[in-house]
C-alpha cells in the first residue's frame, strides 16, 4: 500500500469518526464510495444533524398557533348571529379543545410561569410592606418590633419560594425547549389535525354574517396549513439523513468525543506503521466499541416514575411518552416492551410495565407500558410478487359500506406504510387529516340518520362532535363499528318491511321481482336492501312507466354501476339491453366480460341469502 | 380489472377492489381481503396491476414510499366519493 493510499485511509477514517459516524453496513459503503465524494456526503450529513437537532420548538409554535387561535375566537366574538348558531357552543369547545391539545407540550411551563410570576408578586408585597414599616413614623416601637420579625420571616420564606418557583420553571422551560424527534412530531401534529378537522366540520354549521365567515374560513385554512407545516423540514431532513446514511452503511453515534480521543490513538498508530497493510476491517473497529456505550444502562438514581419515564426515553428513544390529564407523564407507549433498554436495577413485566420491585414489603418504582397496536401483516393472505388473478366477478356495493370500507382501507394502508419506515411517515400523516375528514363525514351523515350504535352510547350515539382516529389501527375497529351499525339498521328495516302487510309491500316494492335472479347468482347477496330506496318505490309505483330491466338494473344499483361501468357501458349497453334476459341466469356473463354479475351487500350472515 | 368487483388469486384468495388510481402510467387498486365468508377482513392491500400477454396479475405494493403517495391518491378519490354520498341509506 502508497504512503497516499495510507493517508487516504487516515483520512477517511477520521473524517467518518470525528463526525460521529461508524459503518453499520460494509457492502454498502464499498460499494457507495467508489461512486461520491465521502468528505461531501458526511457534510451534508452534518449539516442535515444540526438541522435536524435544532429540531422544532413546540413552544414556539404552540404560541403561534394560539395567536391563530385567538384571531378565531375575535372574529366569532364580534359576530352579531354567532352567538344565534345552535352550533355556537360546540365550536366554542373544539376551539377549546383545540387550544388545549396545542400547548399540551409546554402546559407545565406555562403552570410553572404562573406559579413564578405569584412567588414574585409575594415577594414585591413583602417588600414593599417593609418598606413602608421604614418610613412609618405613627407605629409605636413594640408594633414595629413585632412587625419588622414577621415580615423578615416572611421575606424569607418568599425569597425561598420566589428560588424554588425559578428553578422548576427553568427545568420545565428546558424540557419544552427540547426539540421534538420525528416521531413525537408526527404523533403531535395528528392530535391538532383531529382537532382542526372537528373545528372546521363545525364551522361549517354556523350561522355568521358573510364576509366574517370567510375570515373564519381563512383563518382556520391558515391553522390548519401551520400545523400540517409544523416541522416539515425537521421531518424532510431526517428522512434525507436517514436515506444518505441507509446508502453510505453509515450510522450516527452518540460517543463523539470518545470517538475523537480514539481517532488520534488510532491515527497516530497507522502513521506509526505505515508500513503494514491495514485492512478495512481495522477501519470500521470503533462501530465494535459503540455499541455497549451506547446501550450502556444508566446510573443515575431514580427517584419517581417520572425520572423513570424521562430516563426511558432517552435509553430508547423510539418510545411515546403518554401524559395525564395534567400533562405529566404516565406511562409508555411501545411496540415491543421486552426489547427496551432499561435503567439498571429495573425490569419488564405485564402486571407492573417497568419497575425495581423486590418483594412486597418494599416501596418500588414502576412505569406502565402500553403496547403499541400492530396491524398485522406478517399473516397476509396475499403473497408478494406478482400473482395471476384467476377469475373477475362483478360486486355492487352499497355506497355507505364502500365508503366505509375505503376510510378503514386507507387508514389501515396509511398506518402499514408509516409502520414500514420512517421516510413516508409525513406523507402519510399528512394524508391522515383527508383520512379523518373522510371518516368524520361518512360518520355525521350516519349520525344524521340515526344508525350510528356503537359500544357506548354516551359517548357515541348522536354526538356528532365524536371525533374518529385519523390514524392507527383504531380506525379499523371504528370502521368495523359503522359498518356494524349500518347493518343493524338495514336488519331494522328488512323486519320492518317484513312486518308489513303483503299488499303494502306490493305496492313498495312489486317490481324488484326480477332483481333476485341476479341476487342467487352469488354467494354474497345479502337482503335486498335495493328495495328500500325512494328512487325505486317512486319508479315502481309509476304504473304507466314500464322500464326496461336493464334500467331497472342499473337503477337498483344506482351510483355503482354508473360510476364503475361507465367506461364500458357505452359500448356494451346496447347488446345489454337487446338480450336482458341474460341478467335473469345465473352465472351468466354481465356487461363485462368475464365478469359474472354479483350484488354485494355485507349483511349479517343470520339473514336470509338470496334475494326477494 | 375494474373497481367493485371481486378479483380471485391465484391462491384462491378473494378481494374486493374498492378505489382506482394512477400513477406513472400504473393503475392501482385499493382492496380488502375477502374471507372465506366473503365478508371484508381486516387485511387491506394495494395492487398494482400488471397486463401481460392478454393475462391479469397483480402485485401487492410493498414499498413505504410508493404507498404513501399512494395514499394521498386514494384519500382525494374517496374524498370526493364520500361528497357524493346520497343523503339517504
Amino acid at each position: 500500500m502508497t504512503d497516499e493510499e495510507l493517508k487516504s485511509i487516515e483520512q477517511t477514517t477520521a473524517l467518518l469518526v470525528e463526525n460521529g459516524f461508524v459503518i453499520k453496513d460494509t457492502a454498502s459503503f464499498i460499494r457507495e464510495i467508489g461512486n461520491g465524494n465521502l468528505e461531501e456526503v458526511i457534510s451534508k450529513l452534518g449539516r442535515l444533524q444540526v438541522s435536524i437537532n435544532e429540531g422544532v420548538n413546540a413552544e414556539v409554535f404552540g404560541k403561534d398557533l394560539a395567536v391563530s387561535l385567538d384571531g378565531i375566537e375575535e372574529v366569532v366574538n364580534k359576530d352579531t348571529y354567532f352567538k344565534t348558531s345552535s352550533e355556537a357552543a360546540s365550536f366554542e369547545n373544539l376551539l377549546n379543545d383545540l387550544r388545549e391539545k396545542s400547548s399540551r407540550l409546554f402546559r407545565n411551563t406555562m403552570k410553572a410561569e404562573e406559579i413564578l410570576k405569584g412567588r414574585e408578586e409575594n415577594l414585591k408585597d413583602i417588600e414593599k410592606r417593609i418598606a413602608d414599616l421604614k418610613v412609618d413614623k405613627t407605629m409605636d416601637d413594640v408594633t414595629r418590633t413585632s412587625e419588622t420579625i414577621k415580615l423578615s420571616y416572611a421575606l424569607n420564606h418568599a425569597k425561598q419560594a420566589k428560588e424554588d418557583a425559578l428553578k422548576f420553571y427553568n427545568d420545565q422551560k428546558a424540557l419544552s425547549e427540547k426539540p421534538l424527534s420525528a416521531d413525537d412530531i408526527v404523533e403531535y401534529k395528528n392530535d391538532l389535525l383531529q382537532a382542526v378537522n372537528a373545528l372546521d366540520n363545525a364551522f361549517r354549521k354556523l350561522s355568521m354574517e358573510p364576509a366574517a365567515m370567510d375570515k373564519l374560513a381563512s383563518l382556520i385554512r391558515d391553522t390548519r396549513d401551520k400545523i400540517v407545516l409544523f416541522g416539515f423540514e425537521t421531518q424532510k431532513n431526517q428522512k434525507e439523513f436517514d436515506s444518505l446514511c441507509a446508502k453510505y452503511g453509515l450510522e450516527k453515534t452518540n460517543a463523539k468525543t470518545i470517538e475523537k480521543v480514539e481517532t488520534k490513538e488510532e491515527t497516530e498508530e497507522l502513521s506509526e506503521n505505515k508500513d503494514e497493510v491495514v485492512t478495512p476491517s481495522e477501519i470500521v473497529e470503533p462501530e465494535k466499541s459503540e455499541e455497549p456505550a451506547e446501550k450502556e444502562p444508566t446510573r443515575v438514581a431514580i427517584t419517581s416514575a417520572e425520572e423513570l419515564i424521562k430516563e426511558l426515553k432517552r435509553l430508547n428513544p423510539d418510545i411515546d411518552i403518554i401524559y395525564n390529564i395534567d400533562g405529566y407523564p404516565e406511562q409508555i407507549s411501545t411496540w415491543e416492551p421486552e426489547k427496551l433498554v432499561l435503567p439498571e436495577g429495573f425490569k419488564y413485566s405485564e402486571e407492573l410495565g417497568i419497575n425495581n420491585k423486590i418483594d412486597d414489603t418494599k416501596p418500588y418504582i414502576s412505569a406502565f407500558v402500553k403496547q403499541r397496536e400492530k396491524i398485522e401483516t406478517k399473516s397476509s393472505k396475499v403473497p408478494s410478487g406478482k400473482i395471476p388473478v384467476k377469475k373477475t366477478r362483478r360486486a355492487v356495493v352499497a355506497p355507505y359500506v364502500k365508503a366505509i370500507l375505503c376510510y378503514g382501507g386507507i387508514g389501515c394502508v396509511a398506518t402499514m406504510a408509516a409502520g414500514i419506515g420512517a421516510a413516508p411517515i409525513l406523507a402519510a400523516s399528512i394524508a391522515g387529516a383527508g383520512i379523518g375528514a373522510i371518516g368524520q363525514s361518512i360518520y355525521g351523515k350516519m349520525v344524521k340518520f340515526g344508525v350510528v350504535d356503537a359500544p357506548n352510547p354516551n359517548e357515541y350515539y348522536n354526538n356528532k362532535n365524536y371525533e374518529l382516529p385519523v390514524f392507527g389501527s383504531d380506525i379499523l375497529k371504528h370502521a368495523k363499528g359503522l359498518l356494524s351499525s349500518l347493518r343493524n339498521h338495514k336488519n331494522k328495516r328488512k323486519e320492518e318491511t317484513l312486518d308489513k302487510t303483503p299488499e303494502q309491500e306490493k305496492a313498495e316494492t312489486p317490481e324488484v321481482t326480477e332483481v333476485p335472479e341476479v341476487a342467487k347468482a352469488t354467494e354474497m347477496t345479502e337482503a335486498p336492501v335495493v328495495a328500500e330506496t325512494p328512487e325505486v318505490s317512486e319508479e315502481l309505483n309509476t304504473e304507466e312507466k314500464k322500464p326496461s330491466l336493464f334500467e331497472n338494473f342499473k337503477d337498483l344499483f344506482k351510483s355503482n354501476l354508473d360510476k364503475g361501468v361507465s367506461e364500458v357501458e357505452q359500448t356494451e349497453e346496447k347488446k345489454m339491453e337487446e338480450t336482458p334476459e341474460v341478467l335473469n341466469s345465473e352465472n351468466k356473463q354481465t356487461d363485462f366480460p368475464g365478469v359474472l354479475p354479483e350484488q354485494y351487500w355485507l349483511e349479517d350472515e343470520n339473514l336470509n341469502h338470496g334475494g326477494r | 380489472m375494474i373497481v367493485d368487483s371481486v378479483i380471485t388469486l391465484e391462491n384462491d384468495v378473494n378481494c374486493l377492489l374498492l378505489e382506482k388510481v394512477t400513477y406513472n402510467n400504473d393503475n392501482y387498486f385499493l382492496s380488502v381481503v375477502l374471507n372465506e365468508e366473503e365478508e371484508p377482513s381486516d387485511e387491506y392491500v394495494v395492487f398494482k396491476e400488471i397486463n401481460e400477454d392478454g393475462q391479469s396479475f397483480v402485485e401487492k405494493v410493498e414499498n413505504a414510499a410508493l404507498l404513501a403517495e399512494l395514499i394521498n391518491l386514494f384519500t382525494n378519490n374517496v374524498a370526493k366519493l364520500v361528497q357524493e354520498l346520497p343523503e339517504e341509506l
